[in-house]
């Protein structure tokens, strides 16, 4: 039974028209899909009258509940306008049932009804509904509210289109800093050819980060190993990770480009960076030559991370000097050649910043005179088949609160 | 981050707290303008109350020596401590920077 006060509703139509809409940008709302259900002919009507004078020009209706649903499926409405009090299958029911539907999940049902005490509302927005029209209707408040509720909901459905391409876009850029790291399987040649075993451990962040590291095999006893990090992160830091490993890869394959001194090196890398970065743009790094014959290891450093030399079985931890101007700050910069006896049982540890300053379940930075204890502490207490790179991070998982706010890189490689 | 500044006698002083992060970046721009509209004939950042600094920050006081040596201008990084000397030294950045320790 319909209630008496709408069925005295006297419409007066608005004067306003589609025209006024058209500036905006969201003219297609009027071709919307609108599904209207109410088992009252003449109120289907009445709703259909004010919108369409509106110029929404797509409706549909469907006189119960049942046949709502049946509807609903067939016409694929962008909004529902939806009466409560119906036979058979109510409209919560209904309300109810669309919600459970992952197409309807999401759209604009406006429950349209006569029952709005505030207990009624409650039962309406719990069976999922967005909003409400209190019967008796107002066509200015329907028109209001349905045209509303199509624009929120279509810069909704933008915004999830435009974050979902956004996060494909961050995981092909992700995979494809990943493809800058030497290959495992090249690793596991380098560790038979020289007796060098070469583990790491790579992690990305949420955001893009700006961390790689690579390795090269320069003659039967020499190996050249640089790890690399830009300033901040985020999709900056991500794409100057390219821009340097093209560069490096160029000097590869360029006549004089070959890799002498590492000092000379970071040199040559600081020139050309700073050409190519903004201002306040700059990479840390840290390279060196494992020289195997000579037992020693001969590096320079641009700011990196302290390094680590660890021995097996020991709790002796050297720290190696990682100071030295960053890469790309200034057009020349000299750098320093620093070397360290590197035997037969030693073990070099490299890794980018995040792992001192991440933070421990209290929110204090680990910090890099803990971490470094940690390493000298997880190196000496080492099992017969354990490796120092796995437990450590073990340990490290442990300690930290994730997620982590920049790419994490740690490679360790031993005699 | 947080700053506050004082200009007495052409001089510029930020004073500068907390950290100074990736997240800082625009608090930080915005204090570098600030700066840059002053026109003072000499900025000084006072450090002392900074107990953190990531690569994202030292970008950026690289970009304030940029902006401010455009307009013929002097900064001064005023008395670091802690894990912020530290990366100032392993970056060498008195090689660039006016940095001075009362």
């Amino acid at each position: 039974m319909l209630p008496v006060s709408s069925r005295c509703l006297i419409l007066s139509l608005p004067e306003r028209g589609a025209s006024q809409y058209e500036t905006a940008t969201f003219d297609d709302i009027l071709d919307c899909p609108v599904l209207i259900v109410d088992d009252d002919e003449l109120h289907c009507q009445l709703i259909s009258i004010i919108l369409s004078q509106d110029g929404f020009r797509n409706l549909h209706f469907a006189f119960d509940g049942r046949q709502a649903l049946h509807k609903a499926q067939e016409v694929k409405p962008e909004l529902i306008i939806l009466d409560i009090l119906m036979p058979n299958v109510d409209g919560l029911e209904v309300c109810a049932a669309l919600r459970a539907m992952a197409q309807f999940k999401n759209i604009p049902i406006i429950a349209h009804t006569i029952k709005h005490a505030p207990e009624d509302r409650a039962e309406i927005y719990a069976a999922g509904a967005t909003d409400i029209f209190p019967k008796p209707v107002s066509e200015r408040e329907v028109q209001n509210r349905v045209y509303m509720h199509l624009k929120y909901a279509r810069l909704v459905k933008g915004l999830k289109q435009y974050h979902r391409r956004l996060e494909r876009d961050l995981d092909i850029a992700r995979s494809m800093q990943n493809a800058l790291l030497p290959e495992r399987s090249r690793l596991a040649d380098i560790s038979r050819s020289h007796g060098v075993e070469i583990k790491y451990y790579y992690e990305t962040s949420d955001e893009l980060g700006g961390d790689f590291w690579g390795i090269d095999l320069l003659d039967r006893d020499r190996l050249f190993i640089y790890i690399t990090d830009f300033s901040g992160h985020g999709v900056a830091a991500a794409l100057n990770t390219f821009r340097l490993h093209s560069l490096i890869a160029n000097y590869r394959t360029t006549p004089g480009g070959e890799i002498t001194q590492p000092a000379e090196y970071l040199e040559k890398l600081n020139h050309d960076l700073f050409k190519l970065l903004p201002v306040e743009q700059y990479a840390t790094m840290l390279c060196g030559i494992i020289d195997l014959g000579q037992n020693i290891f001969t590096y320079a450093a641009a700011a990196s991370t302290v390094p680590v030399k660890l021995r097996t079985g020991s709790g002796e931890v050297s720290c190696l000097d990682p100071s030295g101007l960053p890469l790309g700050m200034i057009a020349t910069a000299s750098y320093e050649n620093r070397t360290i006896p590197f035997h037969q049982g030693d073990l070099l540890f490299l890794y980018s910043d995040v792992m001192t300053e991440s933070r421990n379940q209290k929110g204090q930075m680990i910090g890099e005179d803990n971490f470094i204890e940690l390493c000298g502490r997880i190196n000496s207490g080492l099992g017969r088949n354990q490796a120092f790179l796995d437990q450590l991070m073990k340990s490290f998982d442990m300690l930290v609160v994730r997620p982590l706010h920049d790419d994490l890189t740690a490679v360790t490689l031993k005699r | 981050m947080n700053y506050q500044i004082d200009v007495k006698d052409k001089i510029l002083e930020a004073k500068l707290s907390e950290k100074i992060t990736f997240s800082d970046l625009d608090g930080f721009r915005e204090m570098i303008s600030c700066m840059v509209e002053n026109r003072s004939d000499h900025n000084v950042m006072d450090l002392s109350d900074v107990e953190f600094i990531d690569s994202a920050g030292l970008g950026m006081l690289l970009l304030a020596r940029d902006e401010i040596s455009k307009i013929s201008s002097r900064l001064t990084l005023k008395s670091p401590q802690g894990q912020v000397q530290r990366m100032f030294d392993v970056a060498r950045f008195e090689q660039m920077f006016d940095i001075v320790s009362p």
